[in-house]
Parts: structure tokens; sequence; C-alpha cells
């Protein structure tokens, strides 16, 4: 049974709570629902009539309507606590431009300098950015589609995968934008799937098999795949080569040096239930699991042995920064938050005051994706979904901090 | 609606209330908002029946409603409550051994919204890639990634109990 099925067959077991429901109550609601619709639309024409002989007072009333659940540039003329809270912001939100031509690209990657970023466009194109600016970068070789960027390095180096659109079997690429041109990274002997994880400064490519075994590449080399033993599964590789992941048969955390000496990351007292996710060398960050099911975000300082954990963070964290910076959510607040290397959180806010006031007045709703933030903590990418006349278009975002 | 068009709604939902219900409490996580997810998608049905038992894949068309209940949480009144942390009472037997049980719904619970949706319509729903797409109204390539982004925190979450199989 592979993972997915796995999954489905957990999904299909799940218990569900016994219930009251039933399709003859729901007619009996849906009939209910259907007249109090027609009803009030003969007394919404009404109000419409009535707003229409009395005039500016209520007209204000509806203007305030408007603005709770659909935003309105008129707020800019009245400070309310959500421009404060965006003024008082250590962030600033900036659109980033993108080349002609292009109508829909994410932002997904930061090079750990803040130099480059890259990302995707809905016309399956990368687009890569040096200090800002925007340059399209040529077609993939074969006919692909589901472009996805995951990663890249501080020479401009970008690795992703890519489905391949002519194939009758799910075949994928691994590829690699290198110098300029993307080359295909081959899979493993035998295989039609493989995925990018990371590259480091010096070009070692971290990968994975379908079955999540690392894979290892380097930018020199595309054609020759190896095989990372003793793992079964990768989150990240550090510039020396070691890579962070997970354990073969025990999941433990592990760190794997390139000559293929494992470390133990749970092995102090207190680590025991410490699982990772993310690794940047210095940090790995992931979840730790104490007595409850309870998954607290953790964060583990590799070289010390300090683990802190996060109770007020949603765990697990994918994202981390050199200094130990990371990307998460608080509790109940499903928006992405940064967090400094002290623990302490900035919120980050979409871009215009009138996407600030919706998104506050709507706050379960999510108005943007912060995917990625440089080594020094002063950039984080990402992208700001924007709807209109039916359609949704992604627009590239970089918070930076204000100097 | 006609009480032969009535009729075929209620034998219709009827067969998949039990699907629904678990896809619902799968997404929110409680009993009371899967019932009423369920509710505000039936009714969004009945009103359009004609136009939902014409569609070329009804189980779709009607997971799609379900779904975008779920993610509209505006029409909604339980929206304006924030989520809870706490686990539902479960008074069904578990399959899986407890651990993994608790571990599927904390682990759903973790992802963010469209995630969550994303896991539900491809491996509960079995819908395509296509169709997940465009019930959530997003690109394949979007489908894709949230579904390995998921699967990735689903894996990570699910080995903490490690246990590998299912029976």
């Amino acid at each position: 049974m592979n993972e997915e099925e796995r999954l489905s067959a957990l999904l299909r077991q799940a218990p569900v709570p016994s219930t009251t429901f039933t399709v003859s109550g729901a007619v009996r609601s849906a009939r209910r629902s259907l007249r109090r619709r027609r009803l009030a639309m003969g007394a919404g024409a009404a109000a419409v009539a009535a707003v229409a002989m009395v005039g500016p007072a209520l007209v204000q009333v509806g203007q305030n309507a408007v603005v709770t659940s659909t935003p309105s540039p008129s707020l800019a003329a009245s400070p309310s606590p959500s421009l404060s809270r965006k003024a008082s912001s250590p962030w600033v939100t900036e659109e980033l431009p993108i080349p002609a031509g292009v109508t829909s690209v994410k932002a997904e990657v930061v090079d750990p300098t803040g130099r480059y970023l890259a990302g995707a466009g809905d016309d399956q194109r990368v687009v890569l950015w040096d200090n800002g600016s925007p340059m399209l970068l040529p077609p993939l070789h074969s006919p692909v589609h589901n472009v996805i960027v995951k990663s890249i390095n501080s020479s401009g180096d970008i690795v992703g995968t890519a489905e391949d659109k002519q194939a009758s079997v799910e075949k994928n690429y691994p590829w690699l934008y290198h110098h300029g041109q993307f080359v295909m990274l081959a899979p493993p002997r035998g295989e039609i799937r493989a995925y990018t994880i990371d590259i480091n400064s010096r070009g070692d490519i971290l990968g994975a098999s379908v079955e999540g075994l690392p894979l290892l590449w380097h930018v020199s080399d595309p054609g020759k795949v190896t095989k990372l033993s003793g793992l079964d599964g990768a989150w990240g590789i550090a510039d020396d080569g070691t890579v962070g992941g997970r354990a073969s048969g025990s999941g433990r955390p592990v760190l794997r040096d390139p000559s293929g000496k494992l470390t133990y990351l749970d092995e102090l007292p207190g680590r025991s239930g410490f699982k990772m996710s993310s690794f940047t060398g210095e940090w790995a960050a992931g979840h730790h699991r104490g007595q409850s099911s309870t998954l607290t975000a953790a964060r583990l300082n590799v070289r010390t042995g300090e683990l802190t954990q996060y109770p007020h963070y949603v765990g697990p964290i994918f994202r981390l920064n050199a200094t130990g910076a990371f990307l998460t959510e608080r509790i109940g607040q499903p928006r992405t938050v940064f967090v400094d290397p002290q623990g302490n959180y900035q919120e980050l806010f979409p871009l215009t005051e009138a996407d600030v006031a919706a998104m506050l007045a709507n706050p379960r709703v999510q108005y943007f994706e912060a995917a990625d933030l440089s080594d020094d903590g002063k950039l984080i990418v990402g992208t700001q979904t924007a709807s209109a006349d039916g359609r949704t278009d992604w627009i590239p975002v970089v918070w930076r901090l204000k100097r | 609606m006609r009480a032969e068009d009535e009729r075929e709604f209620a034998e219709y939902f009827t067969a998949r209330l039990p699907h629904l219900l678990r896809a619902a409490y799968l997404l929110t996580g409680d009993a009371h908002r899967a019932d009423d997810v369920v509710q505000a998608a039936l009714t969004a049905l009945y009103r359009h029946w004609a136009k939902v038992k014409a569609a070329d894949n009804v189980d779709a068309y009607v997971q799609r409603v379900l779904v975008r209940q779920f993610l509209d949480e505006k029409r909604l009144a339980w929206s304006r409550v924030l989520l809870s942390r706490s686990l539902p009472d479960r008074p069904a037997a578990p399959a899986e051994p407890f651990e993994v049980q608790d571990l599927v719904h904390t682990a759903l619970r973790k992802l963010p919204r469209g995630q969550r949706a994303v896991l539900v319509l491809r491996f509960l729903c079995d819908q395509s890639v296509e169709d997940t797409a465009l019930a959530l109204r997003c690109s394949t390539g979007n489908v894709k990634s949230q579904t390995a982004r998921a699967l990735g925190a689903m894996r990570e979450l699910l080995a903490s109990a490690d246990v590998r199989s299912v029976p």
C-alpha cells in the first residue's frame, strides 16, 4: 500500500460522530430557506426604493456595510485599527514587477542572500528576479504543465519539478536552471518520477524518489543521481552537504553528513518527541510531540542541542532561515507570521489599505501566502491573491524589513 | 420543485449522506459544523437540482458544492467562531489504533483549509487533479503543489505514531 492509498484508507476509516441529520429534515430546511430567500428578494427591492427616497443617512449605513465585507478605498480617509496596525508593522509590503506578457505569477523562493527570487506563472514559465528586476526564463524543453519552483541558491541556480504534458502515464521532470539554461535531472534508473527539494550554495541538489527516498544531484552533472543511504525522508541540505532528514525504519530526525555518517537529533533528554520538517544547517525545525497528541511548533539548534517549543504557533515549521527565524501561523489565526529568532512574531499585511481592512474583517480568509525568507531575515517572498470578474490572479509580493 | 424532482433529490442524498457527512467532518473537525456545511450544501443543491442532476458527474458536482460551502465561511453561522483545538467526542469505534485515528484528525486540523480540502477531494472523494482544481477554482499546478505539501505534513505527523501499515 503506497502513501496515497494509506491516506485514502485512513480518511475512509476515520470515525465520524453520530448525527441526527436527516435528508427529510434537510429538505424541509431547504424549502424554508427558499421561501425566505424569495421573501427577502421582495423586501430588498422595497428597501432599495426606500433608500432612494430617504437619502444620505441610509446611504452612509450602506457604505459602512460595504467596508465590512468588501474593501472600500474610502477607509483610508479615517484611520482605523487595521491601518495603524499596518503602519506600525516593521514590514513593508511591495508588489514585485512582472515581465511583459505575464499576467499571473507566484513568488515562491528566495536565495539566502535575498538577491534572487523565483516563481512560476500560470503559463508554466519561470520568472527570476535579480535585485528586484524580473526576467522571464525560456520555456522548459519538453511540453510540460504544473511547473513548480522548489529552491534557489545564492548563485541564482533554481530547481523545481514539472509534469510531462504528453505522457500517458504520470511522468514528471525534476529540473535545474543553471547558467541560463534549463536541464532535466536524471531520475533513478527505471523510475519516471522524482522530485527536487533543495539546492545549496555549492550546487548540491537534494531530491526524493516517489517513495520519498532522498536523492542527490550536482549542478555540474545533472545526469548522475545518487541515492542517499540511511534515510527515508529529507527536508534540506546545508552548504557543507549535510542533509537533514528522517532515519530509515525508525523515523527519527537525523543529520547525514557527506560521508554518510548519521547523527540523531533526539538522543538528548527531552528531545524524543522532536520531528523535523525543515533544516538549514545550524537549525532544524518541525514539531514536538509531548505527552498528549498535541503537536507544538519546535526548533532545535543542532550545534548546541537547544530545543525550543512554541505552544502558541502551529507546527510543523516548514520554512526557517540560517538565524533560526521562521514562518508559521499563530494558533487559531490562519495567517502566516514572521517569527524572529527570539520567538516573537510580527504580522504581515497585504498590499493595500483596502486589502488590510478586508483581511481584518474576514480573519479566517487567506489573502496571501508567505512562502520563503532570506537568511538575514530582512526579506520574505510570497503571493497575494486577487479576484476580479470571476478570475483569480496571483500577485508576487515581498515583505521588506523597514530600515 | 416538482414532487418527482424532490423524490429524486431525497433518494440521491439518502444514499450519499454518510459520505457527505464524513467529508464534512474531516474538513471541519466538528460534528455540528459538519452538519451545517452539509445543510448549506443541500440547500444550495435543492435550489438548482434540475441543473445538478443534468451534470455529467453528479457526485463530483455535489462534492464541489460541499467543499465550496466549507471554504466560503461567510455564509455559515459558525464561521464567526474560532476553530477549537480540542478534539470532538468520538463515539464510533476506531478501526485503526487509537493513536493513529487521533493523529489523523490532529494532522488534518493542522493543515491550512485549502490543503485539507485538497486531501478530502483527492483521497476521500477520489476526484482527479483536474476536477479538484475546478472545485477549488485554482490551477492543476496549485492542486499538485498543495497535495504535495499536505502529504508531506501528513507523512511526518502520521510517522510520529510509528504505525506504517493499515489493516
